[in-house]
């Protein structure tokens, strides 16, 4: 009786695991395989939310700041890569990427209230986004 | 049995990912909305104005690799312009001190409460032309100064010209170390200080610091301040330069914002 009752839970389990596992599967792979097949320079504003809602960081983001618009994206090349790693500003942005053209692309988010933003990187290549930083602005003014 | 629940629950932990515990990492920037003089002019922070991280108690915090605390900006800080600080993980919930600060606003070498800038240099030769072709007052302006005596010529009163001696400081060529390099600001002065080791004396033979390619002032108002820690003679005269006497801010300027994630 009691080995029918631990095979029953183990069952369970199993189920739960299933279902678990095939949400998180769409939730971080399937959106990302719709748009594998463009070019780079094809993805869409929506392509690139797609992507950005696989990192937790961007997920978060986003739904706290569910007014955000996209400012700006940019697909890094060799020197741009090199540029940004010797740059003023942001270098973690930059630190640890591969030297390679058209693999990543840069975006930046910005809330309505333009106070918080989003600055993120996604790797085409390997289907992820490997930085998420936030950008927290104060606006100041001496007059 | 049990050794199959153990490995089944072991296995729901490699594949589900942990949920992520702890602070965000965020760059904190300072954006200038408007910035303008009583008399109604643009004014910007001047060039190496800095922007610090601290926690709520004033502690300075550590950036992330491979940015330091605080940055400092390149160039002058006008309206619209933002100045970022580097990467730091912010805790939501806490308290934090964003805290700008401006340098004295010299960006040549300070002596008689007065910011000496070399004459002519930094000038944006689209605005101004001729890099040389204009006065202490636009040197002093395009560092945002104001010149000390309202002339607009060089040489003049108000224009020291600057002469730089070949250096022989120590009476064996290779036996001296260098204090410090005073000022490496472009376009500053850069002024090394001498000091001589144990006995070794400082030269008057001006043909033994024939080799070094250091240059130290030995006339007009530096010479006073700058001297190093043991006298040195001088050789002859080997060059020359003006610089333009400017006003600056002897007080840097301190902003401190608060902030709550």
């Amino acid at each position: 009786m009691a080995k029918k009752i631990v095979l029953i839970g183990v069952f369970i389990l199993i189920v739960i695991a299933g279902f678990c596992f095939a949400g998180y599967y769409f939730i971080f792979f399937e959106k990302s395989r719709v748009v594998e097949n463009k070019d780079i320079s094809e993805l869409s504003d929506q392509d690139i939310v797609s992507f950005l809602e696989t990192s937790q960081d961007a997920k978060e983001y986003m739904i706290k700041n569910p007014d955000f618009k996209i400012e700006s994206k940019e697909i890094l090349t060799q020197e741009s890569i090199l540029a940004g790693q010797n740059g003023l500003n942001f270098k973690e942005v930059y630190y640890g990427l591969e030297m390679e053209n058209n693999r990543y692309i840069k975006i930046n988010l910005m809330n309505g209230s333009g106070d918080n933003g989003l600055v993120a990187v996604i790797d085409y290549k390997e289907k992820t986004v490997p930085k998420a930083y936030g950008l927290l602005l104060i606006k100041a003014g001496i007059q | 049995m049990k050794k199959v629940l153990f490995i089944f629950i072991f296995l729901i932990f490699l594949v589900f990912p942990v949920a992520k515990v702890g602070a965000t990492p965020y760059f904190v920037g300072v954006q200038i909305k408007s910035a303008t003089t009583p008399t109604g002019n643009n004014w910007c922070l001047p060039p190496k104005t800095t922007l610090e991280i601290q926690s709520s108690s004033a502690q300075t915090l550590s950036p992330e690799f491979p940015t330091k605390n605080p940055t400092e900006s390149f160039g002058f800080l006008c309206a619209e312009d933002t100045i970022w600080s580097g990467l730091f993980n912010i805790e939501s919930g806490s308290q934090y001190k964003v805290v700008l600060g401006t340098p004295n606003g010299c960006p040549g070498n300070i002596y008689n409460e007065l910011c000496w800038v070399i004459y002519g240099q930094g000038s944006n030769e689209a605005i101004d032309g001729n890099a040389y072709g204009h006065g202490c007052t636009a040197t002093c302006a395009y560092y945002g100064l104001t010149p000390y005596h309202n002339t607009d010529v060089c040489p003049g009163s108000t224009c020291c010209n600057l002469t730089f001696d070949e250096p022989s400081p120590c009476s064996s060529s290779s036996v001296y170390i260098v204090d410090s390099l005073l000022n490496t600001i472009e376009p500053g002065f850069s002024l090394p200080r001498y000091t001589c080791i144990g006995s070794i004396h400082c030269d008057d033979d001006i043909s033994v610091g024939t080799g070094y390619d250091l240059w130290y002032p030995n006339k007009c108002f530096l010479s006073n301040i700058y001297k190093p820690s043991v006298a040195c003679d001088y050789a002859e005269d080997s060059a020359t330069i003006p610089v333009c006497s400017c006003s600056y801010s002897a007080n840097p300027l301190t902003f401190v914002f608060d902030v709550q994630l």
